[in-house]
């Protein structure tokens, strides 16, 4: 049986169904939409992430607290992430230190936590960030009034902050001047010294809803703690990154009296990464929320596929006696096996391409909205292994639970099927 | 051709005694007879020829249709040869509906290993055969009962079987339709095309050469018709 008769026999089988043929693929459209989108919106923010890491500049080193474990390469990175808030072992001293190396531009140490903000009868829950002017200029922050935090701030321990634009908004209403007011945030009286100019959500930061404040005040009066976050290194030039990891493995080894002369990451109590390996575990941060999320996605192909079995059976009864007849004519077992799976292919391959373009067009709409809203470039993309992944699925969905209502017509006896009331 | 020998069938259902359909049914059917096997309902003819048509298997006995016997042939083997070898018309027609006298006819060569180029020579001759050329294109839903049947036998001619199966052809049909039916077999057994007709009409069975009588699935009877009807007689057809 040629292959240009067993597709007209499946067309014309799925043509004279018409509407029961549309209602069954919706399945198998609104599942490999679903799995496209997630895959393009994942692989978007993970364009986005590394983007902005790389638009820190590439000579930037960051260092965390905490032991590299091998959790870090994949497995319950959450749980790892949430540990690592309680750990204490980076102190402010240890930036002050690292400063000090030869090769090293500057060190932005940060703090920040959540604490809501009083003024007069209104508060607001705000994200703060204790930080040094350092840390200020390599984000680049502008600011609409007043000025950013010093030195002589940090050294001093003033009780002074930066307000984001928007947290200035709330308290204060849209074209106000705050500078010189008094906030009060853990019962503790701070001068308002500038408020910061709008720059829309980052990766990691939103600072027009948080607020700056001097680190030694951050950490003394609203931590009560004197570890702190992160710390950003910037190294004088991009070739000496290498030497100066080491040089500051080294060096917080020493202070913190660890003996680890094998260089054995996973005995520090710190972990130090270039750029590039930030934008890596980064991008692992995004790959595991993408397939969850495909995961779940995927859930409503088994869904569709279920709809498309019970469609194919109800086919293979309503015509038992077509297949008596084709069977007493000649037809052979694989024919019309053929004939029941080609026809459940091409319903769920129509979805599937049906899919992928309401997936691409969903995602697609979803980052514009992002660009929108984020006002950050949001990588569009529909990755070819998605469309890949899309056609294929849907022809396995097909064959999957093509197979049974095929089986079961092919194995009908022809006296029985030409029999068939 | 066709060689039976102590054919049983026995139909068993769960709950209900067994039925012996057929009961030991021997004859032989020569090249280019016209045979006739008639029985009230129950009695085992469609049993019957369903086994001769390579459409059901015995329960015992042998059954060897061209030499070949059932027994060593698997399912698709016999597909094959009910594909080349026989065709059948069904007291339903069984026409694919939503589909052209053209395609309903060539169903079977999809199934064949003939060459594509050639079914549409094919295809024509077998529709003209039985005069529907005019009717060629039409999707079988559009046409009477006799025509129907008449679109069925041209799908049992078109692959020049040896064999023809008619099970009760003209049942569903009018007095007249039904004589154009036997008209063509008639006509098509005198081509040198072997014909088996099942029928409870003793009148239909009067075309045929030969009568089988089956009565609670025994052969009764197997005799010569000695004043055979002509439904190509233009007086019988006034009758």
């Amino acid at each position: 049986m040629e292959i240009e008769d067993s597709l007209n026999i499946a067309l014309k089988g799925i043509y004279s169904n018409k509407g029961r043929s549309v209602l069954t693929i919706l399945g198998i459209v609104i599942g490999i939409a679903a799995v496209i989108a997630m895959i393009a919106i994942g692989e978007g923010a993970e364009i986005m992430i590394i983007n902005q890491i790389s638009s820190l500049g590439s000579n930037n080193i960051f260092i965390e607290p905490g032991a590299w474990s091998k959790r870090m390469e994949g497995g319950s990175l959450m749980q790892t992430m949430l540990e690592e808030f309680e750990i204490k072992t980076l102190k402010y001293e240890d930036a002050l230190a690292i400063e000090d190396l030869p090769n090293v531009e500057m060190v932005a140490p940060m703090v920040y936590g959540v604490e809501r903000i009083v003024y007069q009868n209104k508060n607001e829950k705000i994200t703060y960030f204790g930080t040094t002017p350092e840390a200020t200029d390599v984000g680049d922050v502008e600011y609409i009034y007043g000025r950013g935090l010093t030195e002589e701030d940090v050294k001093s321990m003033a009780r002074v902050i930066v307000l984001g634009s928007e947290v200035a908004k709330e308290l204060f209403g849209e074209g106000e001047n705050p500078v010189g007011e008094i906030v009060r945030i853990k019962k503790t009286n701070f001068k308002i010294i500038g408020v910061s100019e709008e720059r829309g959500p980052q990766a990691f930061l939103d600072l027009d809803e948080g607020l700056f404040l001097p680190i030694t005040t951050a950490q003394k009066l609203l931590l009560g703690a004197d570890s702190i976050r992160h710390m950003i290194v910037r190294v004088k030039s991009e070739e000496l990154i290498d030497s100066t990891i080491e040089e500051i493995r080294y060096l917080l080894r020493e202070r913190h009296g660890i003996y680890n002369p094998e260089g054995d990451p996973a005995r520090d109590d710190f972990k130090v990464m270039s750029q590039k390996e930030t934008a890596s575990v980064m991008s692992s941060v995004t790959n595991i929320f993408t397939i969850l999320l495909s995961s779940i996605a995927a859930i409503s192909l088994i869904v569709g596929g279920i709809g498309i079995m019970n469609i194919m059976l109800v086919s293979v009864t309503e015509r038992t006696r077509e297949i008596g007849l084709r069977k007493a004519v000649g037809a052979g077992k694989k024919d019309i096996l053929n004939q029941f799976l080609l026809e459940a292919v091409i319903l769920t391959l129509t979805g599937g391409i049906m899919g992928i373009i309401f997936g691409a067009l969903f995602s697609w709409i979803t980052s514009l909205a992002f660009e929108y809203f984020l006002q950050s470039s949001w990588g569009f993309s529909i990755p070819l292994k998605a469309v890949i992944l899309g056609v294929g699925v849907s022809v396995s969905i097909g064959i999957i639970f093509g197979m049974y209502p095929a089986r079961k017509g092919a194995n009908l006896s022809p006296v029985e099927a030409l029999r068939y009331e | 051709m066709i060689e039976a020998r102590n054919l049983k069938k026995v139909y068993e259902s769960v709950g209900i005694a067994e039925t012996l359909a057929l009961d030991g049914v021997s004859f032989d059917i020569k090249e280019g007879e016209f045979v006739a096997i008639i029985g009230p309902s129950g009695s085992g003819k469609s049993t019957l020829m369903h086994i001769m048509g390579f459409l059901d298997r015995p329960t015992s006995g042998t059954y060897k249709f061209e030499g070949k016997s059932i027994d060593d042939l698997s399912d698709d083997e016999l597909a094959r040869i009910r594909n080349k070898r026989m065709g059948f018309v069904f007291q339903t027609y069984n026409l694919l509906p939503r589909t052209t006298v053209f395609d309903n006819v060539r169903l079977p060569l999809i199934y064949s290993k003939i060459e594509k180029e050639r079914h549409e020579k094919l295809v024509k001759t077998a529709i003209e055969k039985v005069g529907l050329s005019h009717r060629i294109n039409h999707y079988s839903n559009q046409l009477s009962g006799g025509e129907q049947q008449r679109v069925a036998i041209a799908r049992a001619l078109i692959n020049n079987p040896s064999v023809i199966f008619a099970d009760e052809p003209t049942g569903n049909l009018d007095s007249k339709s039904g004589k154009t039916i036997m008209l063509l077999l008639y006509e098509l057994n005198e081509a040198g095309h072997t014909i088996v007709l099942v029928t409870h009409e003793k009148y239909t069975s009067k075309h045929a050469k030969r009568i089988l009588n089956l009565f609670d699935g025994k052969l009764v009877s197997d005799e010569k018709v000695n004043h055979r009807l002509y439904a190509k007689n233009e007086k019988e057809l006034k009758k």
